[in-house]
């Protein structure tokens, strides 16, 4: 175990995954744990946040489930609050939570959009509302956000109302780094690239290779400049950074994890 | 001691300080040394570089201190070529060394602008040529470069060849980070914003601050950070270390801001 958040408590949302295997916020949630945290595993699913939690316990660290939908102000309040009382503080809110439905402007229903925009942009101002009180009264903070590199750049796929979501998360990080950087909270997001988690198991096999999975991931291997799609633990190292002291200084940045991705306009094969 | 860069060996250019105190190069050779990395302490100036060497020798870390200007192509290759014999490979090459040129357009003179644009930006093209050969060999290896936010903002207008230089390492930092993705290796850079460094002290202008009293620039300097606060030489060497460690094995072609919150600002801080 080591000790770089050691005695620091920390919010996870999403951490559990929605398929077998290792998404973004377990990952994070381990590694936190590992690094000496007190982690508060919240996912929509018990049962999932759950396994994330049976984990870590066999790791020898300290996590409690929690179900919440943090699309939802009171459930969000709740969950702060109830962090609180457990642990007695907040000290890093990682907002993992977040949803795709692929569609450009045109086949994207309303219902499809609002559902997007509330999930992954609406949850995180909603958890810094209820989480940024509890870190001023400490004198202190770190703020993770998930965005993707879908912010900037478009995906294979038209995804109008999950990129404009991501974008959204950038900007929602700019405001809160700044409106309370005096105060000792930081905020700060994570643009993953293409990661190879269940997630994207789940939400873009279709699109991607009509059901085959494995043909998904090579085809999205050979999209990375590297030769291969990121994995979990590579968003979890980056989120570990900025939640830790070490950043103490980095503030409202977009950490790209994406292998470089961002940086080629080369139309890769579909 | 940590291991988060055990058995990995680095080259750190400009690892001396210009004056007493901890400069950005010297406290990132400290932190890799620190995490188990051999490291070539390189500067223009060999006592700089042994200052930096007797504190890592005290703290039992493994250093060599060597003296090179890395403007020039064939100090670049010995020192490649030393860190190879002495250490048996090289894993890590942080390209620290940067002057400061204050000067508009109309009074930078043409030596100037040669001279920092050779210092800043060209040296690193050095470092890298010979460098990158051996990193292709071994199949992998981590490039740092130290930016500046005076490469994508102008905080103090009147530094034309300074940020232009700063601003070229971006896009030196990108085209080796997809040319040599596939091959194992990363390039990514560092953003420094306001640091308080012996750097900055050295350079320290009384006209251009209004004052003859040097604390007076240190309390502008901090009122212009939204935190309140300039970074220090650790905030940069932990973000080297997060990018020279195998925790960011997919962070590749990032310019990593390391400032505060600084650039997400359009207010004078003053």
């Amino acid at each position: 175990m080591g000790d770089r958040v050691r005695g620091k408590v920390i919010i996870v949302t999403g951490a559990g995954s929605i398929g077998p295997g290792m998404g973004n916020g377990k990952a994070s949630a381990i590694v936190y744990a590992r690094e000496g945290a007190k982690v508060m595993l919240v996912d929509i699913n018990l049962k999932a946040a759950d396994e994330t939690k049976g984990i870590i316990e066999k790791e020898g660290g300290t996590a409690i489930a929690y179900a919440a939908d943090v699309s939802k102000a009171a459930e969000c309040q709740k969950l702060a609050d109830t962090c609180v009382q457990k642990f007695g503080r907040i000290d890093v809110l990682h907002n993992n939570v977040g949803i795709i439905e692929y569609g450009g402007a045109l086949d994207t229903s309303e219902q499809s959009w609002d559902k997007q925009i509330t999930v992954n942009l609406k949850s995180m101002f909603l958890m810094c509302k209820s989480v940024i009180p509890y870190m001023l009264k400490q004198g202190k903070g770190a703020i993770v956000n998930i965005s993707s590199l879908s912010a900037i750049r478009t995906q294979p796929f038209p995804a109008i109302a999950y990129s404009t979501s991501k974008a959204g998360v950038i900007a929602l990080t700019h405001e809160i780094a700044i409106e309370f950087a005096g105060k000792g909270l930081r905020c700060n997001c994570i643009l993953p690239g293409l990661m190879k988690t269940p997630m994207v198991a789940h939400y873009q096999v279709q699109t991607y290779a009509g059901g085959d999975v494995e043909e998904m991931w090579r085809r999205r291997d050979a999209m990375s400049p590297t030769g291969k799609q990121g994995e979990p633990w590579d968003v979890a190292y980056a989120a570990l950074f900025l939640a830790s002291d070490e950043a103490k200084y980095v503030n409202g940045v977009e950490l790209l994890v994406d292998g470089g991705l961002c940086h080629t306009v080369r139309t890769f094969n579909k | 001691m940590g291991e988060r860069l055990k058995g990995k060996v680095a080259i750190v250019t400009g690892a001396g300080s210009i004056g007493p105190g901890l400069g950005n190069g010297k406290a990132a050779a400290i932190i890799f040394a620190r995490e188990g990395a051999k490291v070539m302490l390189v500067d223009i100036n060999a006592k700089a570089a042994e200052e930096t060497k007797s504190i890592i020798d005290k703290e039992g870390g493994q250093c060599v201190a060597f003296k090179a200007d890395v403007t020039s192509p064939a100090d670049c290759r010995e020192m490649v070529g030393t860190c190879i014999q002495t250490f048996g490979r090289l894993d890590i090459l942080h390209n620290n060394v940067g002057i400061l040129g204050a000067g508009g357009l109309l009074d930078t003179s043409e030596a100037l602008w040669d001279r920092i644009i050779k210092t800043n930006l060209t040296s690193m093209f050095l470092t890298c040529r010979y460098a990158i050969p051996h990193m292709l060999e071994q199949g992998g290896g981590a490039i740092i470069n130290v930016s500046s936010i005076g490469g994508i903002r102008t905080p103090q207008p009147g530094q034309i060849s300074y940020a232009v230089s700063k601003g070229a390492i971006i896009a030196f930092t990108n085209e080796i980070a997809i040319e040599f993705a596939a091959k194992g290796i990363r390039a990514n850079c560092v953003l420094p914003g306001l640091i308080k460094t012996p750097l900055v002290e050295w350079s320290y202008n009384p006209e251009a601050w209004g004052s003859r009293d040097i604390e007076e620039m240190w309390r502008k300097r901090d009122a212009m950070s939204p935190t309140g606060r300039q970074g220090e030489a650790w905030d940069i060497a932990n973000a080297a270390l997060f990018l020279a460690s195998d925790e960011s094995k997919y962070v590749n072609g990032v310019s990593l801001l390391v400032d505060g919150g600084l650039t997400g600002t359009t207010k004078i801080f003053k």
